[in-house]
């Protein structure tokens, strides 16, 4: 008697649910018009994707033709320190991008489990970023400074530059700490709310994970 | 390889399931229509990765969920339920199709609008677990789907069917 009444239950769900009709109704009109959207919005997320990636290898690229100009114009052996610090600033963070993104694309055609898994895996290589971004951003300034400074002080004609060579630095430094701390902050509170929505999802799979 | 005949079959035969995927996951109707958008498009681009693996069914869905899910995670919010703007689309509705008795169609249409209000309250994964199986999929295909066993997703079908049942009746009591 419970099974019938529930066999009816969920029959009479069913029905409501898929709605007989709906589908036949609205589908073929629409269809041609849906296809053509999807093309369009497939090809300007293959140009936005191709462009993300033309662009972190065009700064790249740009800060090293940059230091090239730099020693080419006068070519001494602080200028060269230089260009190799600025390359090997470059080769760190290239190296670093694409470690931090190993494994963080997958078709999307997986199991939801598996898809929460990957988006708490990229949730946590954002908060890697930030973290890390924060110690290169320090470590930029620092050997900058350090550089400068040893340049300067070698040189006892230039020396009496270092005060103010010391004093843009580090102005320089706190303006683009503020900008870089606070547009981390944001984006850290941002991935947090979404680890916070992520943990209940993890702990409904737990069983099986 | 030419995709496009593939996908328009799926689409024109999934249409109506993708549509109420959506409606799980977003209660406003502008937003459920960027939603279906959305899951198009991934299936549009995860078409090509189709190798028979598992049943159409099963990718559809997965693919369907995975892009709901991530619609939920981007607006961080719970779908609300507008009740008085689908009674609005309900009327609608009525107006535009003359081959049902319209009471019968509109008591059809608030059935319709319960369960899916009682659906969207309930925590994801049972809402995802239930609404599978109303589309029809078996307790294998629905572990597919959610990488997870045939006796979880029974226990979890059967929680969710007791809430929703709750709910309908809770409805039901506060409108008599």
């Amino acid at each position: 008697m419970i099974e019938r009444v529930e066999r009816n239950e969920w029959h009479s769900w069913q029905e409501a649910w898929q709605e007989p009709g709906e589908q036949q109704l609205a589908w073929p009109a629409e269809l041609a018009e849906r296809v053509a959207r999807v093309k369009r919005s497939s090809r300007r997320f293959g140009l936005a994707l191709v462009a993300v990636t033309a662009g972190e290898l065009l700064v790249s690229l740009a800060t090293l033709l940059f230091v090239t100009w730099y020693v080419v114009q006068k070519p001494t052996p602080w200028r060269f320190a230089m260009f190799a610090l600025a390359a090997l600033l470059v080769l760190v963070a290239q190296t670093f991008t694409l470690r931090n993104r190993r494994g963080t694309y997958q078709p999307e055609n997986q199991t939801i489990r598996a898809f929460v898994e990957l988006e708490w895996l990229r949730a946590q290589r954002q908060l890697r970023t930030i973290r890390w971004s924060l110690k290169f951003f320090a470590a930029e300034i620092l050997a900058l400074t350090a550089l400068r400074v040893a340049e300067l002080a070698s040189d006892p004609g230039r020396i009496d530059r270092l005060p103010r060579v010391l004093l843009q630095l580090t102005a320089l430094g706190i303006v683009l700490a503020g900008i870089l701390g606070g547009g981390l902050w944001l984006w850290r509170r941002q991935v947090h709310r979404k680890m916070k929505e992520l943990e209940p999802l993890r702990a409904a799979f737990a069983p099986q994970l | 390889m030419n995709e496009e005949p593939a996908y328009q079959r799926l689409v024109a035969e999934n249409g109506g399931a993708l549509r109420r995927v959506a409606a799980t996951y977003e209660a406003d109707p502008s937003r459920q229509e960027d939603l279906l958008q959305e899951i198009l498009l991934a299936l549009w681009r995860a078409l090509p990765t189709f190798r028979g693996e598992s049943s159409e069914r099963t990718f559809l869905f997965r693919i369907a969920h995975n892009r709901g899910l991530s619609h939920l995670l981007k607006t961080r919010r719970t779908p609300l339920v507008e009740l008085e703007g689908l009674e609005e689309d309900a009327q609608e509705d009525l107006l535009a199709d003359p081959r049902q008795d319209p009471e019968q169609r509109a008591v059809e249409k608030q059935d319709r609008e319960r369960l899916l209000e009682a659906i969207r309250a309930l925590p994801l994964v049972p809402r995802q677990i239930l609404t599978l199986c109303l589309e029809g999929l078996s307790h294998r295909d629905i572990g597919d789907v959610l990488g997870l066993t045939e006796n979880h997703v029974a226990v979890q079908l059967h929680r969710a069917r007791h809430k929703v049942r709750a709910m309908l009746e809770s409805a039901a009591g506060a409108r008599r």
